[in-house]
Protein backbone atom coordinates (compact mmCIF):
# COMPACT_ATOMS: atom_id res chain seq x y z
CA UNK A 1 0.00 0.00 0.00
CA UNK A 2 2.94 2.33 0.61
CA UNK A 3 5.53 2.01 -2.11
CA UNK A 4 8.90 3.68 -1.83
CA UNK A 5 7.91 6.57 -4.09
CA UNK A 6 4.90 7.42 -1.94
CA UNK A 7 7.06 7.15 1.14
CA UNK A 8 9.72 9.48 -0.19
CA UNK A 9 7.00 11.93 -1.26
CA UNK A 10 5.60 11.86 2.29
CA UNK A 11 9.01 12.51 3.80
CA UNK A 12 9.88 15.29 1.39
CA UNK A 13 6.47 16.95 1.82
CA UNK A 14 6.84 16.80 5.60
CA UNK A 15 10.26 18.37 5.45
CA UNK A 16 8.97 21.04 3.06
CA UNK A 17 5.99 21.81 5.26
CA UNK A 18 8.15 22.17 8.35
CA UNK A 19 10.62 24.47 6.67
CA UNK A 20 7.85 26.55 5.11
CA UNK A 21 6.32 26.99 8.54
CA UNK A 22 9.64 28.20 9.85
CA UNK A 23 10.41 30.44 6.87
CA UNK A 24 7.08 32.19 7.06
CA UNK A 25 7.94 34.08 10.22
CA UNK A 26 10.78 36.28 11.36
CA UNK A 27 11.69 34.10 14.33
CA UNK A 28 11.24 30.90 12.33
CA UNK A 29 12.01 27.68 14.16
CA UNK A 30 12.07 29.58 17.48
CA UNK A 31 8.29 29.74 17.37
CA UNK A 32 8.01 25.97 17.78
CA UNK A 33 9.43 26.52 21.27
CA UNK A 34 8.24 30.01 22.13
CA UNK A 35 4.64 29.56 21.08
CA UNK A 36 3.94 26.55 23.34
CA UNK A 37 5.61 28.34 26.24
CA UNK A 38 3.44 31.42 25.74
CA UNK A 39 0.28 29.37 25.53
CA UNK A 40 1.24 27.32 28.58
CA UNK A 41 1.90 30.56 30.48
CA UNK A 42 -1.66 31.61 29.71
CA UNK A 43 -3.09 28.33 31.01
CA UNK A 44 -0.93 28.69 34.10
CA UNK A 45 -2.24 32.21 34.64
CA UNK A 46 -5.85 31.09 34.32
CA UNK A 47 -5.80 27.80 36.19
CA UNK A 48 -2.82 28.24 38.46
CA UNK A 49 -3.18 31.83 39.55
CA UNK A 50 -6.78 32.89 38.99
CA UNK A 51 -8.36 29.62 40.11
CA UNK A 52 -5.76 29.27 42.85
CA UNK A 53 -4.79 25.72 42.07
CA UNK A 54 -1.27 26.95 42.53
CA UNK A 55 0.48 24.26 44.52
CA UNK A 56 4.22 24.27 43.72
CA UNK A 57 3.83 21.17 41.55
CA UNK A 58 1.01 22.61 39.55
CA UNK A 59 3.08 24.09 36.71
CA UNK A 60 4.89 20.85 35.82
CA UNK A 61 1.64 18.99 36.30
CA UNK A 62 -0.14 21.30 33.86
CA UNK A 63 2.66 21.30 31.31
CA UNK A 64 2.88 17.51 31.16
CA UNK A 65 -0.81 17.49 30.25
CA UNK A 66 -0.77 20.44 27.89
CA UNK A 67 2.10 19.42 25.66
CA UNK A 68 0.53 16.12 24.49
CA UNK A 69 -2.73 18.01 24.17
CA UNK A 70 -1.22 20.52 21.78
CA UNK A 71 0.16 17.62 19.79
CA UNK A 72 -3.29 16.10 19.48
CA UNK A 73 -5.17 19.27 18.59
CA UNK A 74 -2.52 20.50 16.16
CA UNK A 75 -2.37 17.24 14.27
CA UNK A 76 -6.10 16.60 14.10
CA UNK A 77 -7.02 20.16 13.15
CA UNK A 78 -4.39 20.34 10.45
CA UNK A 79 -5.03 16.85 9.21
CA UNK A 80 -8.80 17.19 9.11
CA UNK A 81 -8.57 19.77 6.31
CA UNK A 82 -5.60 18.20 4.56
CA UNK A 83 -7.50 16.40 1.81
CA UNK A 84 -10.17 19.10 1.52
CA UNK A 85 -7.58 21.84 1.04
CA UNK A 86 -5.61 19.92 -1.56
CA UNK A 87 -8.41 20.10 -4.10
CA UNK A 88 -6.58 21.93 -6.86
CA UNK A 89 -3.50 19.76 -6.35
CA UNK A 90 -5.56 16.58 -6.60
CA UNK A 91 -7.07 17.75 -9.87
CA UNK A 92 -3.70 18.25 -11.49
CA UNK A 93 -1.79 15.16 -10.48
CA UNK A 94 -2.63 11.74 -9.19
CA UNK A 95 -1.30 11.20 -5.71
CA UNK A 96 -2.38 8.68 -3.10
CA UNK A 97 -4.54 10.83 -0.83
CA UNK A 98 -3.21 9.06 2.25
CA UNK A 99 -0.08 11.19 1.76
CA UNK A 100 -1.92 14.33 2.83
CA UNK A 101 -3.02 13.46 6.40
CA UNK A 102 0.19 11.49 6.92
CA UNK A 103 2.21 14.65 6.31
CA UNK A 104 0.14 16.47 8.97
CA UNK A 105 0.69 13.63 11.42
CA UNK A 106 4.43 13.47 10.87
CA UNK A 107 5.11 17.20 10.95
CA UNK A 108 3.14 17.60 14.18
CA UNK A 109 4.80 14.56 15.75
CA UNK A 110 8.18 16.08 14.95
CA UNK A 111 7.27 19.39 16.58
CA UNK A 112 5.93 17.52 19.60
CA UNK A 113 9.20 15.68 20.07
CA UNK A 114 11.15 18.93 20.12
CA UNK A 115 8.85 20.52 22.68
CA UNK A 116 8.84 17.30 24.67
CA UNK A 117 12.63 17.38 24.97
CA UNK A 118 12.37 20.93 26.27
CA UNK A 119 9.74 19.79 28.76
CA UNK A 120 12.08 17.12 30.09
CA UNK A 121 14.86 19.69 30.39
CA UNK A 122 12.50 21.94 32.32
CA UNK A 123 11.54 19.07 34.65
CA UNK A 124 15.23 18.41 35.36
CA UNK A 125 15.69 22.05 36.30
CA UNK A 126 12.65 21.82 38.59
CA UNK A 127 14.28 18.93 40.42
CA UNK A 128 12.54 15.90 38.90
CA UNK A 129 14.81 12.97 38.18
CA UNK A 130 15.04 10.46 35.37
CA UNK A 131 13.87 7.04 36.59
CA UNK A 132 13.76 3.54 35.12
CA UNK A 133 10.14 4.30 34.19
CA UNK A 134 11.58 6.45 31.40
CA UNK A 135 12.07 3.21 29.46
CA UNK A 136 8.30 3.20 29.02
CA UNK A 137 8.31 6.64 27.36
CA UNK A 138 8.86 5.48 23.77
CA UNK A 139 5.95 3.07 24.09
CA UNK A 140 3.67 5.74 25.52
CA UNK A 141 4.66 8.10 22.72
CA UNK A 142 3.87 5.41 20.16
CA UNK A 143 0.50 4.87 21.83
CA UNK A 144 -0.11 8.62 21.53
CA UNK A 145 0.94 8.60 17.90
CA UNK A 146 -1.51 5.78 17.16
CA UNK A 147 -4.40 7.52 18.86
CA UNK A 148 -3.66 10.85 17.17
CA UNK A 149 -3.22 9.16 13.78
CA UNK A 150 -6.55 7.41 14.18
CA UNK A 151 -8.40 10.68 14.79
CA UNK A 152 -6.49 12.49 12.05
CA UNK A 153 -7.16 9.85 9.39
CA UNK A 154 -10.84 9.58 10.20
CA UNK A 155 -11.44 13.31 10.06
CA UNK A 156 -9.28 13.75 6.96
CA UNK A 157 -11.31 11.01 5.27
CA UNK A 158 -14.74 12.36 6.09
CA UNK A 159 -14.32 16.16 6.12
CA UNK A 160 -14.15 16.45 2.27
CA UNK A 161 -17.64 14.90 2.14
CA UNK A 162 -18.99 17.02 5.01
CA UNK A 163 -16.93 20.20 5.41
CA UNK A 164 -19.27 21.23 8.25
CA UNK A 165 -17.63 18.57 10.33
CA UNK A 166 -14.73 20.94 10.98
CA UNK A 167 -16.99 23.10 13.14
CA UNK A 168 -18.12 20.05 15.10
CA UNK A 169 -14.49 18.98 15.37
CA UNK A 170 -13.45 22.24 17.03
CA UNK A 171 -16.08 21.73 19.69
CA UNK A 172 -15.28 18.08 20.08
CA UNK A 173 -11.63 18.93 20.69
CA UNK A 174 -12.68 21.42 23.33
CA UNK A 175 -14.68 18.69 25.04
CA UNK A 176 -11.73 16.29 24.89
CA UNK A 177 -9.62 19.02 26.44
CA UNK A 178 -11.91 19.35 29.43
CA UNK A 179 -12.42 15.64 30.04
CA UNK A 180 -8.81 14.53 29.64
CA UNK A 181 -7.61 15.62 33.04
CA UNK A 182 -5.22 18.17 31.62
CA UNK A 183 -5.68 20.71 34.39
CA UNK A 184 -7.00 18.38 37.08
CA UNK A 185 -6.03 14.98 38.46
CA UNK A 186 -8.17 12.12 37.23
CA UNK A 187 -7.62 10.29 40.54
CA UNK A 188 -9.38 13.03 42.51
CA UNK A 189 -12.68 12.29 40.76
CA UNK A 190 -15.30 9.86 42.10
CA UNK A 191 -14.68 6.24 41.05
CA UNK A 192 -17.68 6.25 38.68
CA UNK A 193 -16.47 9.42 36.97
CA UNK A 194 -12.95 8.05 36.81
CA UNK A 195 -13.93 4.89 34.97
CA UNK A 196 -16.07 6.94 32.61
CA UNK A 197 -13.28 9.44 31.90
CA UNK A 198 -10.78 6.63 31.34
CA UNK A 199 -12.79 5.50 28.32
CA UNK A 200 -11.09 8.43 26.65
CA UNK A 201 -7.71 7.13 25.46
CA UNK A 202 -6.25 10.60 25.65
CA UNK A 203 -6.97 10.88 29.38
CA UNK A 204 -5.15 7.58 29.83
CA UNK A 205 -2.24 8.94 27.83
CA UNK A 206 -1.96 12.10 29.91
CA UNK A 207 -2.03 10.03 33.06
CA UNK A 208 0.70 7.75 31.73
CA UNK A 209 2.94 10.73 30.95
CA UNK A 210 2.43 12.05 34.50
CA UNK A 211 3.12 8.68 36.08
CA UNK A 212 6.43 8.45 34.26
CA UNK A 213 7.66 12.02 34.28
CA UNK A 214 6.39 13.32 37.63
CA UNK A 215 6.14 10.25 39.84
CA UNK A 216 8.71 7.87 38.39
CA UNK A 217 6.06 5.13 38.20
CA UNK A 218 5.35 2.69 35.40
CA UNK A 219 2.16 3.60 33.53
CA UNK A 220 -0.97 1.46 33.66
CA UNK A 221 -0.45 -0.85 30.70
CA UNK A 222 -3.88 -2.28 30.24
CA UNK A 223 -5.80 0.88 29.27
CA UNK A 224 -2.85 2.01 27.11
CA UNK A 225 -2.89 -1.27 25.19
CA UNK A 226 -6.64 -1.21 24.80
CA UNK A 227 -6.51 2.33 23.48
CA UNK A 228 -3.72 1.41 21.07
CA UNK A 229 -5.58 -1.64 19.80
CA UNK A 230 -8.69 0.44 19.20
CA UNK A 231 -6.56 3.06 17.46
CA UNK A 232 -5.04 0.49 15.11
CA UNK A 233 -8.51 -0.63 14.06
CA UNK A 234 -9.65 2.95 13.50
CA UNK A 235 -6.46 3.70 11.51
CA UNK A 236 -7.16 0.68 9.28
CA UNK A 237 -10.74 1.79 8.69
CA UNK A 238 -9.72 5.38 7.94
CA UNK A 239 -6.92 4.24 5.67
CA UNK A 240 -9.18 1.91 3.68
CA UNK A 241 -11.84 4.59 3.39
CA UNK A 242 -9.31 7.07 2.01
CA UNK A 243 -7.92 4.47 -0.41
CA UNK A 244 -11.41 3.54 -1.57
CA UNK A 245 -12.27 7.15 -2.33
CA UNK A 246 -8.92 7.96 -3.90
CA UNK A 247 -10.52 8.98 -7.20
CA UNK A 248 -13.67 10.42 -5.62
CA UNK A 249 -11.99 13.20 -3.60
CA UNK A 250 -10.91 15.18 -6.71
CA UNK A 251 -14.53 15.29 -7.84
CA UNK A 252 -16.02 16.63 -4.62
CA UNK A 253 -17.00 20.18 -3.92
CA UNK A 254 -19.00 21.07 -7.03
CA UNK B 1 6.16 12.99 -38.95
CA UNK B 2 7.03 9.33 -38.62
CA UNK B 3 4.25 6.89 -39.15
CA UNK B 4 2.88 5.85 -35.76
CA UNK B 5 2.45 2.15 -35.13
CA UNK B 6 -0.96 1.11 -34.03
CA UNK B 7 -0.65 -0.46 -30.65
CA UNK B 8 -3.50 0.73 -28.50
CA UNK B 9 -2.36 2.25 -25.20
CA UNK B 10 -5.59 3.56 -23.72
CA UNK B 11 -9.03 2.70 -24.94
CA UNK B 12 -12.30 4.43 -24.00
CA UNK B 13 -15.81 3.15 -24.67
CA UNK B 14 -18.86 5.26 -23.83
CA UNK B 15 -17.02 6.87 -20.98
CA UNK B 16 -18.94 9.29 -18.79
CA UNK B 17 -17.90 11.24 -15.72
CA UNK B 18 -20.18 12.88 -13.25
CA UNK B 19 -19.58 15.52 -10.58
CA UNK B 20 -21.87 15.32 -7.61
CA UNK B 21 -23.34 18.64 -6.59
CA UNK B 22 -23.02 19.81 -3.03
CA UNK B 23 -25.92 18.67 -0.95
CA UNK B 24 -27.35 21.27 1.37
CA UNK B 25 -29.97 21.14 4.02
CA UNK B 26 -32.81 23.64 3.46
CA UNK B 27 -32.08 23.83 -0.24
CA UNK B 28 -33.25 21.80 -3.18
CA UNK B 29 -30.51 19.53 -4.46
CA UNK B 30 -29.35 20.33 -7.96
CA UNK B 31 -29.04 17.41 -10.35
CA UNK B 32 -25.59 15.91 -10.71
CA UNK B 33 -23.45 17.30 -13.47
CA UNK B 34 -22.28 14.95 -16.21
CA UNK B 35 -19.14 16.59 -17.59
CA UNK B 36 -18.73 13.74 -20.06
CA UNK B 37 -21.53 11.48 -21.21
CA UNK B 38 -20.21 9.12 -23.83
CA UNK B 39 -16.70 9.34 -25.16
CA UNK B 40 -15.14 6.58 -27.22
CA UNK B 41 -11.75 6.46 -28.89
CA UNK B 42 -8.44 4.62 -28.84
CA UNK B 43 -5.12 6.21 -28.13
CA UNK B 44 -2.36 4.54 -30.13
CA UNK B 45 1.33 4.41 -29.42
CA UNK B 46 3.02 7.40 -31.01
CA UNK B 47 -0.21 9.31 -31.54
CA UNK B 48 -0.38 13.04 -31.14
CA UNK B 49 -4.07 13.26 -30.44
CA UNK B 50 -5.73 16.66 -30.47
CA UNK B 51 -8.86 17.13 -28.38
CA UNK B 52 -11.00 19.97 -29.66
CA UNK B 53 -14.32 21.40 -28.67
CA UNK B 54 -15.83 24.53 -27.20
CA UNK B 55 -15.39 25.68 -23.63
CA UNK B 56 -16.96 23.57 -20.93
CA UNK B 57 -17.53 20.41 -22.97
CA UNK B 58 -15.49 18.30 -20.59
CA UNK B 59 -12.06 18.42 -22.18
CA UNK B 60 -10.28 18.90 -18.86
CA UNK B 61 -12.31 16.11 -17.31
CA UNK B 62 -11.21 13.88 -20.19
CA UNK B 63 -7.57 14.61 -19.35
CA UNK B 64 -8.22 13.81 -15.68
CA UNK B 65 -9.73 10.49 -16.70
CA UNK B 66 -6.75 9.67 -18.92
CA UNK B 67 -4.36 10.63 -16.11
CA UNK B 68 -6.18 8.32 -13.70
CA UNK B 69 -7.04 11.23 -11.40
CA UNK B 70 -10.73 10.34 -11.59
CA UNK B 71 -12.47 7.16 -12.67
CA UNK B 72 -15.31 6.90 -15.19
CA UNK B 73 -18.80 6.78 -13.70
CA UNK B 74 -20.05 4.96 -16.76
CA UNK B 75 -18.50 3.10 -19.66
CA UNK B 76 -15.04 1.55 -19.64
CA UNK B 77 -11.56 2.98 -19.78
CA UNK B 78 -8.83 0.42 -20.30
CA UNK B 79 -5.26 1.33 -19.51
CA UNK B 80 -3.09 -1.75 -19.02
CA UNK B 81 -0.60 0.17 -16.89
CA UNK B 82 0.80 3.01 -18.95
CA UNK B 83 1.73 6.08 -17.00
CA UNK B 84 -0.24 9.06 -18.28
CA UNK B 85 0.64 12.37 -16.69
CA UNK B 86 -0.87 15.80 -17.03
CA UNK B 87 1.74 18.45 -17.70
CA UNK B 88 0.98 20.55 -14.63
CA UNK B 89 3.05 23.68 -14.27
CA UNK B 90 4.08 24.84 -10.79
CA UNK B 91 2.10 22.03 -9.24
CA UNK B 92 2.59 21.84 -5.47
CA UNK B 93 4.77 24.95 -5.37
CA UNK B 94 5.13 26.37 -1.86
CA UNK B 95 5.99 30.04 -1.79
CA UNK B 96 8.45 30.07 1.11
CA UNK B 97 10.47 27.18 -0.21
CA UNK B 98 13.58 27.51 -2.35
CA UNK B 99 13.38 27.07 -6.11
CA UNK B 100 15.43 23.89 -5.86
CA UNK B 101 13.18 22.27 -3.28
CA UNK B 102 10.08 23.34 -5.19
CA UNK B 103 11.45 21.75 -8.34
CA UNK B 104 12.00 18.50 -6.44
CA UNK B 105 8.57 18.64 -4.83
CA UNK B 106 6.82 19.44 -8.09
CA UNK B 107 8.76 16.77 -9.94
CA UNK B 108 7.91 14.15 -7.33
CA UNK B 109 4.23 15.06 -7.55
CA UNK B 110 4.49 14.64 -11.31
CA UNK B 111 5.76 11.13 -10.72
CA UNK B 112 9.53 11.45 -11.02
CA UNK B 113 11.80 9.79 -8.46
CA UNK B 114 13.68 12.29 -6.31
CA UNK B 115 17.08 11.12 -7.55
CA UNK B 116 16.10 11.64 -11.15
CA UNK B 117 15.02 15.24 -10.51
CA UNK B 118 18.23 15.93 -8.63
CA UNK B 119 20.18 14.52 -11.56
CA UNK B 120 18.29 16.81 -13.93
CA UNK B 121 18.57 19.87 -11.69
CA UNK B 122 21.30 21.50 -13.78
CA UNK B 123 19.18 21.12 -16.89
CA UNK B 124 16.21 22.64 -15.05
CA UNK B 125 18.22 25.61 -13.77
CA UNK B 126 19.70 26.11 -17.19
CA UNK B 127 16.41 25.93 -19.07
CA UNK B 128 14.66 28.17 -16.53
CA UNK B 129 17.56 30.66 -16.71
CA UNK B 130 17.61 30.93 -12.93
CA UNK B 131 21.31 30.50 -12.11
CA UNK B 132 21.99 31.56 -8.51
CA UNK B 133 18.36 32.26 -7.77
CA UNK B 134 17.59 28.55 -7.56
CA UNK B 135 18.33 28.49 -3.83
CA UNK B 136 16.27 31.57 -3.04
CA UNK B 137 12.67 31.10 -1.82
CA UNK B 138 10.29 31.47 -4.73
CA UNK B 139 8.30 34.25 -3.10
CA UNK B 140 11.27 36.43 -4.03
CA UNK B 141 10.81 35.42 -7.70
CA UNK B 142 9.01 37.43 -10.32
CA UNK B 143 5.99 35.68 -11.79
CA UNK B 144 8.02 35.14 -14.94
CA UNK B 145 10.78 33.37 -13.01
CA UNK B 146 8.24 31.20 -11.28
CA UNK B 147 6.63 30.33 -14.61
CA UNK B 148 10.02 29.43 -16.06
CA UNK B 149 10.88 27.18 -13.12
CA UNK B 150 7.45 25.52 -13.34
CA UNK B 151 7.87 24.83 -17.01
CA UNK B 152 11.47 23.68 -16.82
CA UNK B 153 10.54 21.22 -14.05
CA UNK B 154 7.42 19.83 -15.68
CA UNK B 155 9.24 19.54 -19.00
CA UNK B 156 11.57 16.94 -17.47
CA UNK B 157 8.83 14.36 -17.06
CA UNK B 158 8.77 11.59 -19.61
CA UNK B 159 5.61 9.55 -19.05
CA UNK B 160 4.28 6.95 -21.49
CA UNK B 161 1.51 9.37 -22.36
CA UNK B 162 1.93 13.12 -21.97
CA UNK B 163 -1.29 15.06 -21.40
CA UNK B 164 -1.29 18.76 -22.20
CA UNK B 165 -4.08 21.19 -21.36
CA UNK B 166 -3.96 24.20 -23.68
CA UNK B 167 -0.74 25.78 -22.63
CA UNK B 168 2.43 24.95 -24.49
CA UNK B 169 4.52 27.96 -23.62
CA UNK B 170 4.62 30.29 -20.63
CA UNK B 171 6.47 33.31 -19.29
CA UNK B 172 7.55 36.49 -21.02
CA UNK B 173 7.50 36.80 -24.81
CA UNK B 174 10.95 35.38 -25.25
CA UNK B 175 10.43 32.40 -22.98
CA UNK B 176 7.06 31.66 -24.57
CA UNK B 177 8.91 31.24 -27.85
CA UNK B 178 11.55 29.04 -26.30
CA UNK B 179 9.20 26.86 -24.27
CA UNK B 180 6.64 26.48 -27.03
CA UNK B 181 9.35 25.47 -29.44
CA UNK B 182 10.66 22.87 -27.00
CA UNK B 183 7.16 21.54 -26.45
CA UNK B 184 6.30 21.34 -30.14
CA UNK B 185 9.50 19.42 -30.71
CA UNK B 186 8.57 17.07 -27.91
CA UNK B 187 5.12 16.47 -29.39
CA UNK B 188 6.62 15.77 -32.80
CA UNK B 189 9.24 13.36 -31.48
CA UNK B 190 6.99 10.32 -31.79
CA UNK B 191 5.92 10.57 -28.16
CA UNK B 192 2.36 9.72 -27.33
CA UNK B 193 0.65 12.98 -26.56
CA UNK B 194 -2.89 14.14 -25.93
CA UNK B 195 -3.28 17.86 -26.50
CA UNK B 196 -6.40 19.74 -25.49
CA UNK B 197 -6.70 23.00 -27.36
CA UNK B 198 -8.98 25.69 -28.72
CA UNK B 199 -6.37 26.57 -31.24
CA UNK B 200 -7.41 24.76 -34.40
CA UNK B 201 -4.34 25.66 -36.38
CA UNK B 202 -2.07 24.39 -33.61
CA UNK B 203 -3.91 21.07 -33.52
CA UNK B 204 -3.60 20.76 -37.29
CA UNK B 205 0.05 21.54 -37.10
CA UNK B 206 1.21 19.17 -34.37
CA UNK B 207 -1.36 16.39 -34.20
CA UNK B 208 -1.93 13.44 -36.50
CA UNK B 209 -5.30 12.48 -35.05
CA UNK B 210 -8.07 14.38 -33.37
CA UNK B 211 -11.21 13.83 -31.37
CA UNK B 212 -13.98 16.40 -31.32
CA UNK B 213 -15.91 16.56 -28.08
CA UNK B 214 -19.29 18.22 -28.06
CA UNK B 215 -21.77 18.27 -25.18
CA UNK B 216 -19.91 15.48 -23.43
CA UNK B 217 -19.91 13.17 -26.45
CA UNK B 218 -17.13 12.26 -28.82
CA UNK B 219 -18.60 13.71 -31.98
CA UNK B 220 -15.88 12.64 -34.38
CA UNK B 221 -12.62 10.74 -34.14
CA UNK B 222 -10.03 10.19 -36.81
CA UNK B 223 -7.22 11.73 -38.83
CA UNK B 224 -6.73 15.35 -37.90
CA UNK B 225 -7.73 16.82 -41.28
CA UNK B 226 -11.02 14.96 -41.34
CA UNK B 227 -12.04 15.83 -37.82
CA UNK B 228 -10.94 19.44 -38.09
CA UNK B 229 -12.89 19.76 -41.32
CA UNK B 230 -16.06 18.59 -39.62
CA UNK B 231 -15.42 20.79 -36.61
CA UNK B 232 -14.84 23.89 -38.66
CA UNK B 233 -17.86 23.21 -40.81
CA UNK B 234 -19.97 23.26 -37.67
CA UNK B 235 -18.40 26.36 -36.19
CA UNK B 236 -18.10 28.20 -39.49
CA UNK B 237 -14.43 28.90 -38.93
CA UNK B 238 -11.68 27.92 -41.23
CA UNK B 239 -8.04 27.60 -40.48
CA UNK B 240 -5.64 26.71 -43.19
CA UNK B 241 -3.12 24.00 -43.01
CA UNK B 242 0.36 25.37 -42.34
CA UNK B 243 2.23 25.97 -45.54
CA UNK B 244 5.26 23.91 -44.71
CA UNK B 245 5.21 20.42 -43.37
CA UNK B 246 8.19 20.85 -41.08
CA UNK B 247 8.40 24.36 -39.73
CA UNK B 248 10.19 23.26 -36.61
CA UNK B 249 13.58 24.73 -37.48
CA UNK B 250 12.22 28.13 -38.28
CA UNK B 251 11.61 30.68 -35.60
CA UNK B 252 8.49 32.74 -35.89
CA UNK B 253 6.61 29.85 -37.34
CA UNK B 254 6.06 28.37 -33.94
CA UNK B 255 2.50 28.65 -32.76
CA UNK B 256 2.19 30.81 -29.70
CA UNK B 257 -0.51 30.55 -27.18
CA UNK B 258 -1.38 33.42 -24.89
Amino acid sequence: MLNSRTLSLILFQTDAELSVEAERTYAGYLWWVVEPIVSMAIYFLVFGVLFKRGTPDYVPFLFVGLIPWRWLSGSVQRGASSILNARSLMQQVYLPKIVLPTVSILSNAFKFLIVFLILITYLMIEGYRISTAYFALPLVIVAGLLWISALTFVFAAVVPFFPDLRIILDNMLRLVFFVSGIFFELRTMTPEHQSLLRLNPFAVLVEAFRDILLRGNWPLWEPLLLGSAASVIVIAVGWLWIARNDCIYPKLGY
Amino acid sequence: MTEPNHDIMISLRDVGACYKRKRRILRRAEPDFWALQGVSFDLHQGDALGVIGRNGVGKSTLLRLLAGIVKPDRGTLVNPGYQATLLSLQVGFLSHLSGRKNAILSGMLLGMPKKEIEAKMDAIIDFAELEDFIDEPINTYSSGMRARLGFATAFQIDPDVLLIDEVLGVGDAEFIQKSTKAMVQRIRSNKTVVLVSHNASLVREVCNRAVWIDQGLSHAVGPVEEVMGLYEESTGERTTKPKRETPREEEGNVPVLG
